[in-house]
């Protein structure tokens, strides 16, 4: 497993539960949540597929994702420099890092790490940084 | 707070008289042999002691001092509760909720107690929304469903804090309800039910001395203490009525 960190100028991708959206249909603070057992946030990596347009990054991860997609849930997108700029000056949390964690199925799985989960106001933080949101399907 | 219903000044009894009968009096600038009062002076009237409704008398465990995540500005642990009997005809809904019933129904009946019972203002549009959680959650055969404990303590907490105005709730990964009041990036409170009687919060809010820049604080608290922990922070100048 190689751990590298994502560049800054790269982006990641983070699948938000229906459950987890606002009225608005928005990822919300939950959508950045860890469950209890959870050491680090998954998401995916988009530039790991190369140099190709946004629709066909997220068409990967939706192909190598291992997770059961809800039609209704939506794939937001964040760059990682600016998410973890972010993070850092306004939480004082310095060791916030997006770490490449691939799995034999899922080659882009990356994760953020440095949060807990009951770290919320690192949860409200990240969903301000969303930049471009997605569907699932 | 001191009860000031029984050491009323008499000009202000005498000035209720004729507010009943709706006269005017005149104020220190119509007629200027009136003395001028200071409001924060004034024995307000209006300043009762607050009345506390019944809410549910569930006992939720409270497990003993756990450890905090780490937070930014402030780190709030409170052990605080009623400063009085919480008395009143309201019948709690566990009164009735037969702890056996499995979680999803105990949930059903909570949102139709809510509806029927919980004089919320918004209690039917809220309720639509619990509903659909409660659907979503049951799509998604790897879920549990909503904790019945967080679900008691949200509706709890809006029963007593009639004001707040409508919030934005979704649910977190462990299936607990998060409310959020946002009204802009420096006006934000959000709140996570805990099902122990807790409450994890955030509060964006601007700086008191320089309002340009943002203060950001989180902390735990008991719900019942939440407003009085957030209170200072202005969160009612943007998440009230």
């Amino acid at each position: 497993m190689s751990e590298k960190p994502v560049p800054d100028l790269d982006h990641i991708s983070r699948y938000c539960k229906p459950t987890t959206l606002g009225e608005d249909g928005q990822p919300s603070r939950t959508s950045f949540m860890l469950k209890p057992s959870e050491p680090f946030l998954s998401v995916n990596w988009l530039e790991y597929f190369g140099d190709i347009g946004r629709e066909e990054q997220l068409a990967e991860i939706r192909r190598y994702v291992q997770l059961e997609l809800a039609s209704t849930g939506k794939l937001a997108v964040l760059n990682v420099g600016k998410t973890l700029k972010y993070v850092h000056t306004n939480s004082g949390i310095i060791n916030i890092s997006v770490l490449h964690e691939p799995t034999p199925e899922d080659p882009s799985h990356s994760g953020i790490h440095g949060y807990g989960h009951e770290d919320d106001l690192v949860a409200d933080l990240l969903a301000e940084v969303v930049q471009e949101i997605y569907p699932t399907k | 707070m001191p009860n000031l219903t029984n050491q009323v000044d008499p000009i202000v009894e005498e000035y209720e008289k004729y507010l009943v009968a709706g006269a005017y009096l005149g104020n220190s600038a119509t007629c200027l042999d009136l003395p001028e009062v200071m409001e924060e002076e004034s024995p307000t009237l209006d300043k009762k002691e607050p009345k506390y409704e019944k809410i549910w008398e569930f006992k939720l465990p409270v497990p003993p001092e756990s450890d905090v995540g780490s937070n930014f500005i402030t780190l709030v642990k409170f052990e605080s509760h009623f400063p009085e009997p919480l008395v009143g005809p309201l019948e709690s809904p566990f009164d009735v909720l037969d702890e056996t019933l499995p979680d999803m129904e105990k949930i059903r009946q909570l949102i139709g107690f809510m509806i029927d019972e919980s004089k919320i203002e918004f209690a039917r549009k809220l309720a639509d929304r619990l509903h659909f959680l409660y659907e979503a959650v049951q799509e998604d055969p790897e879920e549990g469903p909503v904790l019945p404990g967080s679900l008691i303590n949200f509706i709890s907490f809006l029963r007593n804090t009639p004001k707040l105005k409508y919030p934005d709730v979704v649910l977190t990964p462990s299936n607990e309800i998060s409310a959020q009041w946002r009204t802009a990036p420096n006006r934000h409170f959000a709140v996570v039910f805990q099902a122990t009687g807790e409450v994890r919060f955030v509060i964006f809010t601007p700086n008191p001395k320089d309002p340009a820049k943002i203060d950001r604080l989180s902390g735990i608290t008991s719900v019942e203490a939440l407003m009085a922990v957030s209170e200072p922070h202005g969160v009612l100048d943007w998440a009230a009525r």
